[in-house]
């Protein structure tokens, strides 16, 4: 029990500056999204009472949500900065997390002293991998919070609107960002350019992160329709055209078609059909199921990979 | 002052090479994707000029053979662009706090002090080649990012106005500058190199939320009225408001103010009136630039002042 608390301690004191820095933005965002939620609050209590003949009131009807200025604003200028949060916490605590010690020349008395290297790198990286994770927590539940408020109708469980920007996978992306990083730290052996190879590295797992969604769910089609508010909660895939007896259509065969139709009155039957391709709202426990599937394995492949190199690493 | 080159280098070879060589390499696709995207606009356009005539109802594109290379091209454009806009940050902040942090770190700052003439002449040689070389990179960067804008098909013989604001030209070296002169000044005053690079990160945000907040507001009281229909001639991409002006004697009158007077017809287009908006057109692109990189160059002269003067007070750890 000593030994863990003296890992924390020392976790601490090690990484002071840039815990702060994680504690400092995620207690931001953590409070833009309950400010923005309590308003979103407000505006939703005062609708149930006065109905939905007055704006902002009519929008909850017709899109599923209240578009109030302010949180309007508020919620697209911080959004991008809360979804490379995890991503970004993981760099700053994963990247210096060994090339300090390498940088310093201290990774090697550290080493001589442990029991075994991979004892080392578990006290070194748990503290930091508990504590970053306990940082985030704030911003995942504010996350909810806010997702609930701004979708009042719409069950957040069964709702794909502000995904990864909310909830559990706001955490678990944390984990194989911060491995990632300690792996670059590792083996480039110095803080400031191993910050800037884990940042490359870093944005291409997000960027594989999301070019991989919705990790293999089959998607259905659903016909268009004219209320947003029928399409509130469906992770949108993609978009395909069929003619009239169903058969599929390239994009612009179907957009030459379309432009032939406006121009010659063509009968409706004959216009090329518009379909979208999305999981609906229901299966996202399943989505989120199989990211955290990705997740888990990646981050056990780079831990394995980090606790090797670790091993195989010769004193600078 | 080569020897000053040579061990700004030796000191900070890892990430001088990674920015340096990333910026080369960026300047080049970025070169490459303008070449090649006039090359197929060119080829595109004498491809339409020598198809037959369309036929009317007809579906089919005679010069289709073009269409991936330029969704390939313009999606290659967007990404260089994206690149170019983040660099100055990167560089900036990479490049400056460990300027000064790192001697401190590492406890070689005083040996120097106590060897240079001055430590003014101590910080004109350490921050100097990094000024050059930041400036160098990012100055090649904007000129490409020029290129980028120009050759979009749709800039084709119009000015490019306020599009791509951010990833062309001046604005990317006088962004690095600042953020360079943040970073030293940070590097100097907290001594350690990551601490003062998280700094650097937060006033960076902190100067460019300042700084969009003060050129919008600028650009709000500089708007002119541009009759609806010539706005997207005009180049006008953010809209402050919206009026009426009287085609009779040309004055201009708010919505609100239109819609107060007595004789006011409730319809969009009123007779004797014209609908205008209220912003800024393209063509003074050139002076918000000019504005913008003045307060930057300030910020970055202002920072490596302070970064000295903190310097010159510094004792020694």
């Amino acid at each position: 029990m000593t030994a863990v608390r003296r890992a924390f301690l020392l976790g601490w004191r090690l990484h002071r500056a840039e815990l702060a820095a994680v504690t400092i933005a995620s207690a931001a965002i953590s409070l833009v999204w309950l400010r923005t939620a309590a308003e979103l609050d407000a505006v939703h209590g005062a609708c149930l009472r006065i109905g939905p003949s007055v704006a902002p009131c009519g929008g909850l009807r017709e899109s599923g949500q209240y578009f109030v200025g302010a949180s309007q604003d508020l919620i697209l200028m911080v959004a991008p900065f809360a979804a490379a949060l995890p991503f970004a916490a993981g760099v700053v605590l994963g990247a210096p997390l060994l090339s300090r010690e390498l940088e310093h020349r201290t990774a090697h008395i550290g080493w001589s002293l442990a029991r075994t290297r991979a004892r080392w790198l578990g006290l070194r990286l748990v503290p930091v991998l508990v504590i970053g994770l306990l940082l985030l927590v704030p911003v995942a539940l504010a996350g909810e919070v806010l997702a609930r408020s701004l979708y009042p109708l719409t069950d957040a469980g069964e709702n794909f609107e502000r995904y990864g920007v909310r909830g559990p996978l706001l955490l678990l992306r944390f984990i194989p960002a911060l491995a990632l990083a300690a792996l670059a730290g590792l083996l480039v052996g110095r803080q400031l350019p191993a910050l800037l190879v884990a940042g490359a590295l870093v944005a291409a797992l997000g960027a594989g992160l999301t070019w991989l969604r919705p990790f293999g769910a089959t998607p259905v089609e659903r016909a268009p329709s004219e209320r947003p508010a029928d399409w509130l909660g469906s992770l949108y895939v993609g978009v395909v055209y069929r003619d009239a007896d169903g058969n599929l259509l390239r994009e612009e065969e179907a957009w030459a078609l379309m432009v032939v139709a406006e121009g010659e009155e063509m009968d409706e039957a004959r216009f090329p059909r518009e379909t979208f391709l999305v999981i609906p709202g229901e299966r996202l426990p399943e989505v989120m199921a199989r990211e955290a599937g990705v997740i888990g394995v990646t981050s056990v492949a780079l831990a394995g990979a980090l606790a090797a190199a670790t091993r195989r690493r010769r004193p600078p | 002052m080569l020897r000053a080159f040579r061990l700004a280098f030796a000191m900070h070879r890892l990430e001088w090479r990674l920015l340096l060589g990333a910026s080369v390499l960026l300047a080049a696709v970025s070169l490459t994707l303008a070449w090649q995207t006039w090359a197929v606009r060119t080829d595109e356009l004498a491809c339409y000029a020598a198809a037959p005539r369309a036929v009317e109802g007809s579906t089919e594109n005679p010069c289709r053979r073009f269409d991936a290379a330029t969704r390939f091209l313009e999606s290659g454009r967007q990404v260089a662009a994206g690149a170019i806009t983040i660099s100055p940050f990167v560089l900036g902040l990479f490049v400056g706090p460990p300027l000064v942090a790192r001697d401190v770190e590492r406890r070689t700052a005083e040996i120097a002090w106590t060897l240079a003439r001055s430590r003014r002449r101590w910080l004109v040689h350490r921050a100097g080649p990094a000024v050059v070389a930041v400036l160098a990179a990012t100055a090649a960067l904007g000129g490409a990012g020029e290129l980028l804008t120009a050759v979009a098909p749709w800039n084709e013989g119009v000015d490019p106005g306020f599009q791509d604001h951010g990833s062309r030209g001046p604005l990317v070296p006088a962004r690095a500058l600042a953020v360079l002169g943040l970073g030293l000044a940070m590097g100097a005053w907290i001594g350690r190199q990551l601490p003062a690079l998280l700094l650097t990160l937060g006033a960076t945000v902190a100067m460019g939320v300042t700084l969009s907040l003060l050129i919008d507001a600028q650009m709000a009281r500089d708007a002119e009225a541009v009759p609806m229909l010539a706005m997207q001639e005009a180049g006008i991409t953010k809209v402050y408001g919206s009026g009426f002006r009287k085609d009779a004697t040309g004055k201009v009158v708010g919505y609100d103010e239109y819609y107060a007077r007595p004789d006011a017809i409730l319809v969009d287009d009123p007779p004797g009136w014209t609908p205008v908006v209220f912003g800024v057109p393209g063509s003074r692109y050139g002076d918000i630039v000019v504005r913008e990189s003045a307060i930057l160059s300030a910020v970055a002269v202002g920072a490596v002042g302070a970064g000295l003067v903190v310097i010159r007070r510094r004792r020694p750890a």
